[in-house]
């Protein structure tokens, strides 16, 4: 059965373009358009086994997001890679606190986003 | 003219502001404050007034232009992208019809397939052929026992031969046993009819030596009529054998040519496939491009707004903005490094996809 991927990203096209690599590689994914969609999303969903979140969004940011994340009762264990066009130690330092487990910077090579889904996507 | 103040609290999300008309008309009061416009004065006034309008215009304009730019591009990148993900598919069911929307991989397992089913093929026709070459062989060996059956066959019909000369000899020798019997008379009689005994049991010694003969003699005739039948057949199956290892090799030439042809389609197709995959990934990277655009250009219009609301304080107070404060507000809300490494000078290359993924 297909692991389940949530993306969470505001532009629609980085959305397309991370569901298409993630779908080739044989996953299946939900996606949100910022970090309440994401939350949202969480809710209805019965397992997600990895989440793929911007930092830099509307309504809510990625790290908030993340935080919300790792303190959802059913998805709290779920790891989270932050994939976004902040590569500066600080911003890096705060998604680490916040519980992501990997973070790219964008714009990402499709095999660099899978071996990091692959190392961290749970069983 | 909006007439109202900016102020930095809704300075992302106001109108551009006209602050440059509003701040001429400021300069313009306070001149009057201190004595009066003279003609001079009241030219420069209504030339600051003018200047302050135009920015203002330009500085709507260029924000309109920045999001009508933002919204094309948008509207462009999802086009491009809608039919790149067509083209893939389309792709996709070119190169590999059993695995629709899988990933791009090429199916040179299923070409493989075919050519071990061809080799297969090749490898039973052979062993066929051997099975031709058995059954002739184990023909011909029996065919050599009928030949030495054939020979002893001579031996017998001589050996028959050998019979009926006794039996003529016996024959001869009881016809001169009776002759003496019939001399001797009386005393001769008995022996007289061991004589005719003696004849009549060569005579048919002689009968049964002609018999074997004959029949020796029609065991030949079968033997030598099973033996150039047999030999026309040797001649005709060694035809038929010739012709089918020619078939066979045929059929094998061109079972290795269809193999190489299609091991070498799959390897061509392979590579295709591993071309066709890299220019994917990297036309994927290239997509990406929208959102950092996108990004950059927002950070610019919040950027324009929270200058524009500087500005205005900064002539309100008759003082020039401070130049770390002023760069500070120029790269707030910087998400990219090329922003960054634009700041005050020449435009940044475009980030490259760097790879590196950092694990916490």
């Amino acid at each position: 059965m297909a692991k389940t991927i949530l993306i969470v990203d505001d532009s629609a096209s980085l959305r397309t373009v991370v569901k298409l690599a993630l779908v080739r590689a044989g996953y299946e994914v939900l996606e949100a358009g910022d970090g309440k969609e994401g939350l949202a999303q969480l809710d209805k969903a019965a397992k997600v086994h990895l989440i793929v979140s911007d930092v830099n969004m509307p309504n809510m940011d990625g790290i908030t997001f993340v935080t919300h994340v790792k303190q959802h009762a059913r998805h709290k264990f779920t790891p989270v890679i932050m994939l976004t066009t902040e590569g500066q130690d600080a911003k890096k330092e705060q998604g680490r606190a916040a519980g992501a487990k990997a973070w790219i910077v964008k714009p990402f090579n499709p095999p660099q986003l899978l071996d990091a889904v692959s190392k961290l996507i749970l069983p | 003219m909006n007439a109202s103040t900016i102020t930095p609290d809704d300075a992302s999300t106001a109108p551009v502001p006209g602050f440059i008309a509003r701040a001429a008309q400021t300069i313009a009061r306070l001149a009057g404050s201190l004595g009066g416009p003279s003609r001079a004065e009241a030219r420069a006034r209504a030339t600051a007034e003018q200047i302050g309008e135009r920015l203002d215009e330009a500085a709507r304009t260029w924000t309109t232009h920045l999001g009508t730019a933002q919204s094309q591009m948008r509207e462009a990148t999802e086009q491009l992208l809608q039919g790149f993900l067509q083209i893939l598919e389309q792709l996709d069911a070119i190169i590999e019809p059993d695995r629709g929307q899988a990933r791009l991989t090429v199916s040179a397992d299923a070409l493989d397939q075919r050519a071990q089913i061809l080799s297969d093929c090749e490898t039973s026709l052979r062993g066929l052929l051997e099975n031709f070459h058995s059954f002739v062989q184990s023909r011909d060996e029996v065919m050599q026992s009928v030949r030495s059956l054939a020979g002893a066959s001579a031996s017998l019909s001589d050996m028959a031969e050998d019979v009926a000369k006794l039996a003529r000899q016996t024959n001869l020798l009881s016809l001169n046993a009776a002759i003496e019997a019939a001399r001797a008379g009386q005393s001769g009689r008995g022996f007289a009819v061991v004589a005719a005994e003696v004849r009549r049991l060569s005579t048919e010694s002689g009968d049964t030596g002609k018999r074997i003969g004959n029949q020796v003699s029609e065991f030949g005739d079968c033997m030598r009529t099973a033996l150039t039948q047999a030999a026309e057949h040797t001649e005709h199956d060694a035809g038929v054998i010739r012709e089918s290892e020619d078939t066979i090799n045929q059929v094998v030439a061109q079972v290795d040519t269809a193999v190489s042809q299609l091991n070498a389609r799959a390897q061509e197709l392979s590579a295709r496939g591993e071309a066709v995959r890299g220019q994917v990934e990297q036309l994927m990277v290239a997509f990406q491009f929208q959102d950092r655009v996108h990004q950059i250009m927002d950070q610019v219009n919040q950027s324009i707004f929270s200058a524009m609301a500087s500005m205005q304080r900064s002539l309100l107070e008759g003082s020039a903005p401070d130049a770390q404060a002023w760069t500070e507000l120029l790269s707030a809300g910087y998400t990219t490094d090329e922003q960054r490494n634009a700041l005050g000078g020449a435009p940044a290359a475009a980030t490259s996809s760097s790879n590196d993924t950092t694990f916490f």
